[in-house]
């Protein structure tokens, strides 16, 4: 039976409301529409038509029904006479959301703001009761909030309000005699009119273009990860082969064979994750031995640190804090020359938790291994980059300093819109970490800054969203 | 990077020479100085942590000032004939910090601003040469308050004073325990008896060491003479910021005293100014650069890095002022030299070496997979790879993982070993959101394997989880196994029981003769647990 006969002999039983006859005749919502509002011209039902709204909690107001308003977590948070800073870090708020708690726990007279020198305190007042979590919740589990409620929150933007129509059919007269006439009018073509031919007695019922469409969820691959691929495409391109490194390091291969010595300051636990439960080991005792004469007296012509190096510290496991320890790999593992090798993979370092800084982010760092490499030469690779992989052809190297290289220089980029930004560092590996590593040729090594790069990529200045869970957001909405 | 800041007025007096904003910017950053902001005449820069000579207004002159060829060579630092004192130190006291230099300065007026500048360059010394006082701890003090000889002495705990920043007496541990700088610092004595402390002829005590001064004999405007200590556990890194002080002490005008140290077994006079000999090839020059410097030019551009130079053949001489600790090797010099001649006038050359490029075979790997699940309409989600013990234990795994000792915070303390946890946290953040909602993640995560030097294996995995109202084992195992199709392995799956999965729709799963995931309906436990009111099913396979 054809979609027209299913409906109309369905509303014979008795008036319904759209939804409910979408499934009863088992039609998408939209095509009964469409069907009844053609009905409706031709007289063969009645409908009748209403509307009213409903209220949504947007993304933002689910994560405050969750997690308390920002302002009731600031103002939970606030021990009097506590610096701000301190309450915001405890709150776990940053960036906007500081901003947005502060001034309605102001607002609320929750807390009152007070200078002390250059610092601002808060101090605690009224008794918090976090209405604007509660009255989401409600929404939420679909209870009552009343008006002036609910307009608070959409003035917060934390609920939206929803039109929703609804339309309730009833046949006429007339919609009775029109059953059995539909029989040569289909919406569908079907392999079984394929089939037997009967597709040229069918008339194909017209679309109403302006409720065609449904709502789609599309798959799609993560927009960072693709940055990142294009990055490798780039590299791959130039001559470097892509290589890896575990995660998890030793400080030997972190620190230790880089040359930075054990008292250096982004050695400390401020600057490097460590790890619970004991050491590792380096089987290649030649290595540990080259290694610890480089830092202690010297090696290939240098006085070295001059201090007793403590193989213990090196085996402390830690969270790899620079990819160079991949490249230190590479390097003692017999590499040839000519090499040009890449690596782009995640790092750690302890930091502020904000939109601006997180404890994870991607490197994307490399080397070249040849005889005869230059400063000269560095300095065209850095300026190729700048060319190929961020599309400028403006540069300027800047003076830096990395404990393992030497010289040691920052490139940076002029960007039509925002100037000169630093896009990256680079240097040619010191002799000490070299001749520890076994390595007879200049290397030169680099590293492009590109988090900052792939934030313009997917339109943000959050870092945190190249690590999103909001499924909208991933769905590119 | 260390962070100061300067006085415009101050530096252009010292350069004998004003320059434009702009200008000085230029010159700043080539120097391993950024300059952050200029605001009233201050200068807020970043300077490079292998610089500490440039952490004052007077340093950062000197350097500035060679580089426009108005001074050359090595600043003279006019060390008068007779030591201002002598320092004892005492057996015990140098159990604990082994070394002590020092030595006076006069004849100078401090002004706020300079006697702020100085206690910013020291503060700055403390923090990175010094390591937070560990290795170098600098003490100013004003000199004319106090009776030489001093003793360097180890004394007890209950020995009291008044130090800075508070208006009683206070014994060592008071300070230890109760005044702000000692509760910072106080690690640095833990363990010990007795306590190092610098004592003059008259009993008064001039300080705990390395921790605070006393009140009474501290430097303010009214100072004539100033008393510096430096004492550490390295001798060089002592004498070298030391030198540093007094370096800008005199490129201010103050005269320097030396100070004699007695130790039990030797005398030293301090600071020792004799600077270090260093020399380079030419031809090491030319080659690290990809230049071609006669040795004459590469003398002259040293003499302007304010070291002196001198060609000799197919050498070059160098001698660095002692105020200066970065040179280990002569590659050092080079740079000197590479800094001299400025970076930006070096022609860069093209690259010429020829090898071949390649994306590795386990991105590619990954990328073919990432490609075939968002295919069968699975959105691809990128999580960290800290997460917490609370997000791990809510999918009921069992799977051991590692934990990070010093975290920041405790929602990232721990390191996944599986990707499906990280999955299902996404799945209960998005209750809001539409459905179906099909996830998955290709990426890499720890596994804690004693048979490794690093004992944590680090492992590419890939999970991938359907989510909405008939998501089925059915429907992910027919995703896997056109996963396995392309991975060129033959899919087996063996049941077993799992608290994670409903009992009876869960595998172990099995490509190509060996075990790499698991399968299965997620238990309603979980999903109830974590708020998710919808069906779902998942696997997580390791990638080859």
């Amino acid at each position: 039976m054809n979609p027209e006969e299913r409906l109309l002999k369905e509303l014979v039983k008795g008036e319904r409301e759209a939804s409910a006859l979408a499934e009863a005749v088992t039609l998408p919502l939209d095509t009964v529409m469409s069907l009844l509002s053609r009905f409706e011209s031709e007289g063969l039902v009645s409908v009748e038509r209403e509307s009213h709204s409903r209220f949504e909690a947007t993304a933002e107001g689910g994560e405050y029904a969750e997690a308390g308003s920002p302002e009731y977590r600031l103002a939970m948070a606030v021990s009097d006479g506590a610096l701000l800073e301190d309450s915001v870090r405890r709150a776990r708020l940053s960036g906007a959301g500081a901003g947005i708690a502060l001034q309605w726990a102001i607002r609320n007279k929750w807390v009152t703001p007070r200078k002390d020198g250059p610092a601002t305190v808060l101090e605690k007042s009224g008794k918090p009761v976090d209405s604007v979590a509660e009255a989401l919740r409600r929404i939420l589990a679909g209870k009552k909030v009343s008006e002036k409620e609910l307009q608070f929150l959409v003035s917060r933007k934390l609920a939206v309000c929803r039109e929703e129509k609804t339309a309730t059919a009833a046949i006429t007269p007339a919609g009775r005699k029109a059953i059995g006439s539909h029989s040569q009018e289909s919406s569908q073509l079907t392999p079984q009119m394929l089939k037997d031919g009967s597709w040229s007695k069918v008339e194909f019922r017209e679309y109403d273009l302006s409720t065609i469409t449904a709502p789609l969820s599309v798959a799609r691959k993560h927009p960072y990860k693709e940055f990142l691929n294009r990055i490798r495409v780039e590299l791959a391109s130039m001559g470097f082969r892509e290589v890896h490194g575990p995660l998890v390091e030793l400080e030997f291969w972190n620190m230790d064979a880089l040359f930075m010595p054990q008292d250096h300051p982004a050695r400390e636990v401020h600057d490097v994750f460590k790890l619970k439960g004991g050491k590792g080991a380096v089987q290649d005792k030649k290595l540990v031995y080259g290694v610890k004469k480089a830092h202690e007296v010297g090696l290939a012509g240098s006085r070295g640190w001059r201090y007793e190096w403590d193989p213990e510290i090196a085996m402390q496991l830690v969270l790899r804090s620079q990819t160079t320890a991949v490249s230190a790999r590479q390097l003692a593992s017999g590499l040839e020359a000519p090499a040009r090798l890449f690596c782009i993979g995640r790092v750690f370092r302890p930091d502020e938790i904000d939109w601006k800084h997180f404890i994870e982010f991607n490197q994307c760092e490399g080397i070249v291994m040849d005889d005869g490499l230059s400063f000269r030469e560095l300095l065209g690779y850095l300026k190729t980059f700048a060319v190929n992989v961020f599309g400028v052809k403006e540069v300027k190297f800047i003076p830096h300093y990395y404990p393992f290289t030497e010289p040691s220089v920052d490139l940076a980029i002029k960007l039509p819109d925002r100037g000169w930004v630093e896009a990256g560092g680079a240097g040619m590996f010191r002799p000490e970490m070299l001749a520890a590593l076994g390595v007879d040729k200049p290397v030169l090594a680099w590293g492009l800054g590109i988090d900052r790069f792939a934030l313009s990529g997917i339109n943000t200045e959050d870092i945190r969203d190249l690590f999103s869970t909001n499924v909208e957001f991933l769905r590119g909405k | 990077m260390v962070s100061i800041k300067l006085d415009k007025t101050l530096l252009f007096k010292a350069v004998g020479k004003t320059l434009s904003d702009d200008a000085l910017r230029v010159e700043l950053e080539q120097m391993k100085v950024e300059v952050e902001s200029i605001d009233d005449g201050v200068l807020s820069v970043d300077v490079t942590g292998d610089r500490p000579d440039l952490f004052g207004v007077n340093g950062v002159a000197r350097a500035l000032a060679g580089r426009l060829g108005i001074a050359k060579g090595i600043p003279s630092l006019p060390l008068a004939k007779k030591p201002a004192l002598q320092i004892i130190v005492d057996k015990d006291a140098r159990a604990i910090r082994p070394f002590v230099v020092g030595a006076v300065v006069e004849g100078i007026r401090f002004s706020d601003d300079s006697i702020a500048e100085i206690f910013q360059l020291q503060e700055k010394l403390d923090l990175t040469v010094g390591r937070k006082r560990k290795r170098v701890s600098i003490g100013l003090y004003d000199f004319d308050n106090l009776v030489p000889p001093f003793h360097f002495k180890a004394l007890p705990p209950s020995t009291a004073f008044t130090p800075l920043k508070s208006d009683k007496e206070m014994t060592f541990d008071e300070i230890l325990s109760g005044h702000p700088t000692g509760i910072e610092n106080a690690k640095l004595l833990a363990g010990r008896k007795n306590y190092p402390c610098l004592v003059d002829a008259a009993g008064e005590i001039l300080s705990l060491i390395p921790i605070i001064n006393n009140v009474s004999s501290a430097v303010t405007e009214k100072t004539t003479r100033i008393f510096i200590d430096h004492t550490g556990t390295e001798e060089y890194a002592c004498n070298s910021s030391l030198n540093i002080l007094c370096q800008e002490f005199a490129d201010a005008g103050a005269k320097v005293s030396p100070v004699e140290v007695v130790y039990p077994d030797k005398t030293v006079l301090t600071p020792d100014t004799t600077p270090h000999k260093l020399r380079v090839a030419v031809a090491e020059v030319n080659k690290a650069l990809g230049a071609s410097f006669s040795g004459k030019q590469v003398a002259d551009l040293l003499v302007r890095q304010r070291i002196n130079a001198t060609a000799q053949g197919d050498w070059v001489d160098a001698q660095i002022p002692a105020y200066r600790a970065d040179f280990l090797h002569p590659v050092d010099l080079i740079e000197e030299v590479a800094l001299a001649y400025g970076y930006n006038n070096f022609e860069p050359l093209k690259p010429t070496a020829y090898t071949v490029g390649s994306v590795s075979p386990a991105t590619m790997r990954e990328n073919s997979v990432r490609d075939f699940l968002v295919g069968a309409g699975f959105l691809e989600v990128n999580t960290y790879i800290t997460t917490n013990e609370a997000r791990i234990r809510a999918s009921r795994s069992q799977a051991a993982f590692a934990e990070i000792l010093n975290p920041v915070s405790e929602e990232y303390a721990v390191l996944r070993s599986e990707l499906l946890p990280n999955l299902l946290d996404v799945l209960a953040r998005n209750t809001h959101v539409s459905y179906p909602q099909n996830l998955f993640e290709a990426g890499e995560v720890i596994v804690p394997n004693d048979k490794l030097p690093e004992r944590m294996e680090t492992r590419l995995a890939v999970a991938a989880i359907a989510c909405h109202s008939s998501a089925s084992l059915t429907e992910v195992a027919s995703v896997l196994n056109e996963l396995a199709k392309r991975v060129n392995g033959k899919l087996f799956l063996k049941k077993i029981s799992s608290p994670q999965f409903i009992e009876g729709r869960a595998a172990e799963v099995n490509l190509g003769g060996k075990t790499v995931g698991v399968i299965g309906e997620i238990h309603p436990a979980v999903l109830s647990g974590l708020g998710i009111s919808m069906p779902a099913a998942a696997f997580e396979i390791d990638l080859p």
